[in-house]
C-alpha cells in the first residue's frame, strides 16, 4: 500500500509506501484536499523508497500552515537525507522562471548531408511541436517573438521607408518626363510587394536575428551547454532551436507587412510632394494595381526565407569549434551563406512570376 | 563482499579523426564507491570520462553502463539512462541563459511531473547543499569560476543520479572550499550511496576521497585498484605522479 492519511482527529498524518519523483505528484496532490491544520506528527514508519522529491515533500508537510509536524518512525535512511539535504527553509526558492536549446553533432557526417539533418531535425521537430509544449522552456516561444520580431521592427521600418521614398523618387524623375507619373504608383507596389519587402526584411532579420542565433548556439557548443542539455536527457534541437523555428515562421510575415507599408508610405509621400497625385488616385491605383496572386508569391516566399535563415544560423551554430574565435567564424558564415541563398530562392521565384 | 559492477569498459578506443587518444582501455567502476580518474595533463583522462556515459562516440571496445552495453542502445533507451547519472562538466557548462534557479530546475521541469512548490524545494536544498542558497535569482555571469561548478554540481544531482561523473571539480576552487567540495562528494557516496566517478589530478583531493583509482597514461588505463595498492605499485608513471617531488611514500609523509 502506498499513499497519504490522516488519522480521524487529523493530528497524525500516514505516510506510506514509495515517495519518489514518480509517486510525488499524486501524493501531493492528495495532500493538498486535506485539512492539515491541527497536523502534529508525520509517521512514516511504513515509508518505502525515497528520493530527494520525497524528502522535498516531507519538509513540506512540516511546514503545514499548523506549525512544524514531528517526523516519527522515519527510518534511517530518511533521516540521513533530511540532514544531508539541510531541510529548513525549503521554500525560500521562488515561482519557477524558465530555461531555453541542441543535438548530436555533425561529427563525420559531410557539410551537406549534416545541413539536410539540422533542416529536417528542425522543421520536423518544429511541425510536431508546434501545437503541444513539446520538450521546449515555457515561455521561449514569446521570448523568440520580441527577440525576432518585435525588436526588430523599428530598424526593419525605417529602412523600408527609405527604399520606398528612393525607389519612387528615381521613378518619379524619369517618368515625370513622359508624363506617366501614375505609373509610379505601379512600379512601386509590383516592386515593393513582390520584392522589396520580402528581400530588405530578409536580409536585416538575417543579419539581426540570423547571426544572434548563430552565435548563441555556437557559444552554447563551445562551452559544453549543448553537451549538458544532452547528459540531462533533452534534445537541443527541440529545446533551443524548435522556439527559434516557431517564432520566426510566425513573425516574418508580420514584418514583411510592417515593411511593404512603411515603404509603399515613403513612395507615397514622394508621389504626393514631387508628383502632386493625390491620397486618393495613389490608393486607388494601387489597389487596382496588386494582385492576391502578388501577396501570396510575396508571402510564401517570406515563409521560405525565414527557414532557411534560421537552419543555416544553427547549421553553423551547431558546427563551432575552439572558443571566441570559432563562435566569430561560424557567425560571419552564417550570415553570409543566409544572405546568399535568400538572393537565390528569390531569382527563383522572380523567375516564376513570369509565368 | 565485493560490491558490485556499474561501470565497466572492455578494449575501449577513442579517436579524434586519425589520432587515437584510448586505445585498448579496460576499467571498472564498483557501486558505491568514489572512483578517480587520474593522470597526467594530455594522458586522455576526460576523453575516458566523456567517453564512460557515452558523449564521446568509441571507436572500439564497449562500454557497460549500469548494465546496459551503450553500442546497442537506442536513442530512446540511451536517453533513460542519462536520466541515472549526473555529470559535472570541467567548465560548469550552466546554461548562461537562465537563472541559477532555473539552471538546476532544468532536469526537474522537462524529465518529472512534480509540482512547481516541489521543485522550488529540491532546487533550493541541493542548492543549499552545495552552499549556495540564496544565489537563485542569480545568472552564471554574476557567479566566479568555483560558484559556477558548485550551482552545476547541484544540476548535476538534481534527478539522484545512481552515478554522478565529475571532470576536475576543485579545479578553480579555494583550498576551503576544494575541502568542501571533497566531504559532500564523500556525503553523496555515504548518504545517498551515490557511485562517484571524479577526473582529478589534485593528489590532496585523491587522498581524502578516492576509493579506488584509475591511472590513465598515454591513452591508456595503466592501473587500476586502491591507494595503497597505487602507492604499492611498481609504475614509474605512476609513482612519478603520486610523488611528483621524488622520493616515494616516505618524502610525500
Amino acid at each position: 500500500m502506498q499513499g497519504l492519511s490522516l488519522s480521524s482527529d487529523g493530528t497524525t498524518l500516514y505516510l506510506s509506501g514509495e515517495v519518489t519523483r514518480d509517486t510525488v505528484p499524486e501524493l501531493y496532490n492528495e495532500f493538498s484536499t486535506l485539512e492539515t491544520a491541527r497536523l502534529q506528527t508525520i509517521d512514516c514508519a511504513e515509508l518505502g523508497k525515497t528520493d530527494s522529491a520525497g524528502i522535498a515533500l516531507i519538509d513540506l508537510i512540516r511546514e503545514t500552515p499548523g506549525g512544524q509536524a514531528q517526523l516519527e518512525g522515519a527510518p534511517q535512511r530518511v533521516q540521513r537525507m533530511l540532514s544531508l539535504f539541510a531541510a529548513g527553509e525549503w521554500r525560500t526558492a521562488r515561482e519557477a522562471k524558465r530555461p531555453r536549446p541542441l543535438r548530436r553533432g555533425g561529427g563525420r557526417f559531410t557539410a551537406l548531408s549534416a545541413y539536410i539533418r539540422v533542416a529536417a531535425d528542425s522543421m520536423v521537430w518544429s511541425l510536431l511541436d508546434a501545437f503541444r509544449r513539446g520538450r521546449r522552456p515555457r515561455g521561449s516561444f514569446y521570448t523568440q517573438v520580441v527577440r525576432i520580431g518585435l525588436e526588430s521592427v523599428g530598424i526593419i521600418a525605417l529602412l523600408s521607408c527609405i527604399v520606398g521614398f528612393i525607389v519612387a523618387l528615381q521613378a518619379a524623375a524619369q517618368l515625370r518626363l513622359f508624363g506617366a507619373s501614375i505609373y509610379v504608383v505601379d512600379l512601386l507596389g509590383l516592386l515593393i510587394v513582390r520584392e522589396v519587402g520580402p528581400l530588405l526584411t530578409a536580409v536585416l532579420v538575417a543579419g539581426r536575428s540570423g547571426s544572434s542565433i548563430a552565435s548563441e548556439i555556437a557559444t552554447m557548443k563551445v562551452s559544453e551547454e549543448l553537451d549538458a542539455l544532452r547528459v540531462m536527457g533533452l534534445d537541443p534541437v527541440r529545446y533551443v532551436v524548435v522556439p527559434k523555428v516557431l517564432a520566426i515562421t510566425a513573425v516574418m510575415p508580420v514584418l514583411v507587412m510592417i515593411s511593404m507599408a512603411v515603404a509603399m508610405a515613403g513612395g507615397m509621400s514622394v508621389s504626393i510632394a514631387y508628383l502632386d497625385l493625390s491620397f486618393l488616385s495613389f490608393a486607388g491605383r494601387l489597389v487596382e494595381m496588386i494582385s492576391v496572386y502578388d501577396v501570396v508569391i510575396g508571402f510564401s516566399k517570406t515563409v521560405l526565407f525565414a527557414w532557411q535563415i534560421v537552419v543555416i544560423a544553427v547549421y553553423y551554430g551547431f558546427e563551432a569549434e575552439g572558443g571566441a574565435e570559432g563562435v566569430g567564424l561560424v557567425t560571419t558564415k552564417s550570415v553570409v551563406a543566409s544572405i546568399f541563398w535568400i538572393i537565390i530562392i528569390d531569382v527563383f521565384f522572380s523567375i516564376g512570376y513570369l509565368w | 563482499m565485493t560490491a558490485a559492477t556499474v561501470l565497466e569498459t572492455e578494449g575501449l578506443q577513442v579517436s579524434y579523426g586519425d589520432t587515437v587518444i584510448l586505445s585498448q582501455a579496460d576499467c571498472s567502476v564498483n557501486e558505491g564507491e568514489i572512483t578517480c580518474i587520474v593522470g597526467g595533463s594530455g594522458s586522455g583522462k576526460t576523453t575516458l570520462l566523456k567517453s564512460l556515459f557515452g558523449l564521446l562516440p568509441v571507436s572500439g571496445g564497449h562500454v557497460r553502463l549500469l548494465g546496459m552495453d551503450l553500442a546497442s542502445l537506442g536513442e530512446a533507451e540511451f536517453n533513460r539512462l542519462l536520466l541515472r547519472v549526473g555529470v559535472l562538466f570541467q567548465n560548469g557548462a550552466l546554461l548562461n541563459s537562465l537563472s541559477v534557479y532555473e539552471n538546476v530546475a532544468v532536469p526537474l521541469e522537462q524529465h518529472t511531473r512534480l509540482p512547481q512548490d516541489i521543485i522550488a524545494a529540491m532546487v533550493a536544498a541541493k542548492l543549499r547543499l552545495v552552499n549556495m542558497g540564496g544565489t537563485e535569482e542569480l545568472y552564471p555571469s554574476q557567479l566566479s569560476g568555483g560558484m559556477r561548478k558548485r550551482v552545476s554540481l547541484a544540476r548535476a544531482i538534481a534527478l539522484d543520479p545512481e552515478v554522478l561523473f565529475l571532470d576536475e571539480p576543485s579545479a578553480g576552487l579555494d583550498p576551503e572550499n576544494s575541502v568542501a567540495l571533497d566531504r559532500l562528494m564523500v556525503s553523496l557516496r555515504e548518504q545517498l550511496a551515490m557511485t562517484l566517478v571524479v577526473v582529478t589530478h589534485e593528489l590532496e583531493s585523491i587522498r581524502r576521497i578516492a576509493d579506488r583509482i584509475l591511472f590513465v597514461h598515454a591513452g591508456t588505463v595503466v592501473f587500476e585498484g586502491t591507494l595503497e595498492e597505487a602507492e604499492a605499485a611498481d609504475i614509474p608513471a605512476l609513482s612519478a605522479f603520486l610523488y611528483p617531488a621524488g622520493g616515494g611514500r616516505q618524502s610525500y609523509e
